[in-house]
């Protein structure tokens, strides 16, 4: 493939566009305190943050991949009609606000919820305001991801192997288990990645759903914020980190968004 | 065609990875916008003087936001666009003072225990928030009705168990309460008289300890120092202290 002759129009505009994206960041590291960044990351409420933040989010991406990828896979072969009407209402929390997001599940799982209150009246207990809202937050917001990806890579395999086990009478559990699964591998990989941090950054659904208290429901994002009232330092050496995180997300995903892009 | 497919679901899922919160837009009128920073508890109250002044100086619109004081002390030092900034506590107000002039004391508020009157478990004293399986919430510790509901709490002395949730600003406490999502909140007693229908209040019994005073002032940088005036002027004045007075607020010392 032979470069092609740029004309300056669009390469105005495409520097401005790339500035645009990559100054905030530029300028988010460039206000990172260096020298105070052990001591803030390691100041209690932030290694609280922190922590709470990384295992809410993997158990969530647990709790995608072991849920979602059956939905992925009953969308991909279910019955078009049906799957195509139900496809876009489990894609929704995607495009959803996070408020809403919030809004959604406090109308569920509150105590005067659509199904809260039916497990509020028989227990006393509600989810909101404990560990597990968080965990939840992040599979309702992060599965959508895990989803899409994981469809769409069933959808596209080779169908050799899997017509070698339809002749063999291979009943659908183990073309699901032993054909489906094993070559999907980097598809549900790149999904759980994209879930992941999803439910990594959850700010305001969580905040909503699951309150927020030091060591049980005060995420890394909601630490951010609230340090940007008490001591921007902190808030901007938690931002870097998490921007960070988030680069090499996508550093990791860069071939995937490499073919993304060439087609 | 499908491999396409597949490759655009990849790429609009990376790139909707992206949300962002939004703050309170601000609209523009065609005339004069004054903008408002004021805490959160004032929601109700300045958004009815706000109307009385727009009704009395045509063309201009009184632009809202209300945040957590602390919240909005943070946006006015990083250069935020207001005119007036109203503080639900002195401290606050203090961390702009070389932003602002002519910054006077309005109103007084305190905070109180508050539980839904309908409630599971009953709660009609302070130390009732002790009972096993009580849910309560109060504001973070840094915003006004924190800091008080701190004061308050140390007062009394004998509370020992935690909130369950530090929020943000009163108005989110007050949501969660309303909605019942907790059994009880500590929370401004203007915003239990604004709910009084499904809330009741148990006061604590050092006043002074639970009460916060709301300082207001012009923001030095602005271009509507006449306006910004007479709004703090209307705050002032009897019609002002009457809607404050009717929420709830006390008068300022």
């Amino acid at each position: 493939m032979s470069r092609k002759k740029l004309d300056g129009f669009s390469l105005v505009l495409a520097i401005i566009a790339g500035l645009l994206l990559i100054l905030p960041l530029l300028a988010l590291f460039s206000k990172v305190p260096w020298a105070t960044l052990a001591t803030r990351l390691t100041e209690s409420n932030a290694l609280k943050a922190m922590w709470l933040s990384v295992w809410s989010s993997l158990l969530a991406t647990l709790f995608c991949i072991i849920l979602g990828v059956p939905l992925a896979w009953v969308l991909a072969r279910g019955d078009r009609r049906i799957v195509n009407i139900i496809r876009p209402f489990v894609l929704a929390p995607i495009v959803l606000p996070p408020t809403v997001a919030g809004t959604s599940l406090l109308a569920l799982l509150g105590r005067h919820g659509l199904i809260g209150r039916y497990i509020y009246d028989a227990t006393g207990w509600s989810m909101p305001f404990t560990a597990s809202a968080v965990v939840f937050t992040g599979v309702f917001v992060g599965m959508p991801f895990l989803v899409l990806v994981v469809e769409s890579t069933f959808r596209h395999l080779p169908s050799d192997q899997e017509e070698a086990a339809e002749i063999d009478r291979a009943t659908p559990f183990v073309l699901f288990r032993r054909i489906a699964l094993p070559q999907s591998r980097n598809g549900i990989a790149t999904g759980a990645l994209l879930a992941w941090a999803r439910a990594l950054g959850e700010f305001g659904a969580t905040m909503m759903f699951a309150g927020s208290l030091p060591g049980l429901t005060q995420t890394w994002p909601m630490q951010v914020y609230f340090e940007t009232d008490q001591n921007m330092g902190t808030a901007y050496a938690l931002s870097a980190v998490m921007a960070i995180v988030a680069l090499a997300v996508v550093f990791s995903l860069r071939k995937q968004l490499r073919r993304a892009f060439a087609s | 065609m499908k491999h396409r497919c597949r490759k655009i679901s990849i790429a609009v899922a990376i790139l909707s990875l992206i949300a962002t919160p939004v703050q309170a837009s601000l609209t523009q009128s065609p005339n004069v916008t004054l903008t408002v920073f004021a805490a959160s508890s004032l929601g109700e109250t300045f958004q009815t003087i706000g109307k009385t002044f727009e009704r009395r100086n045509p063309g201009v619109k009184v632009q809202f936001s209300f945040l957590a004081s602390s919240n909005l002390a943070t946006q006015l030092n990083a250069d935020a666009p207001a005119d007036i900034f109203a503080s639900a506590s002195v401290l606050d107000m203090d961390l702009v003072r070389n932003l602002m002039t002519d910054v006077t004391l309005f109103a007084a508020n305190r905070v109180v225990l508050a539980t839904p009157r309908v409630n599971r478990i009953h709660l009609n004293k302070i130390v009732d928030l002790n009972k096993r399986g009580v849910k309560w919430i109060q504001c973070a510790h840094a915003v006004p009705c924190g800091a008080a509901a701190d004061a308050a709490l140390a007062s009394q002395g004998r509370v020992t168990s935690k909130p369950v949730s530090l929020e943000a600003k009163v108005s989110s406490v007050v949501a969660k309460l309303v909605t019942g999502e907790v059994d009880a909140a500590i929370i401004y007693h203007t915003d239990y008289l604004a709910n009084r229908a499904v809330l009741k209040e148990i006061r604590f019994a050092d006043t002074e300890a639970a009460t916060t005073h709301y300082p207001i002032g012009i923001v030095r940088s602005t271009k509507h120092q006449a306006l910004a005036k007479s709004f703090v002027s209307l705050v002032m004045s009897s019609y002002g202290r009457k809607v404050l007075a009717e929420a709830g607020f006390g008068q300022a010392k």
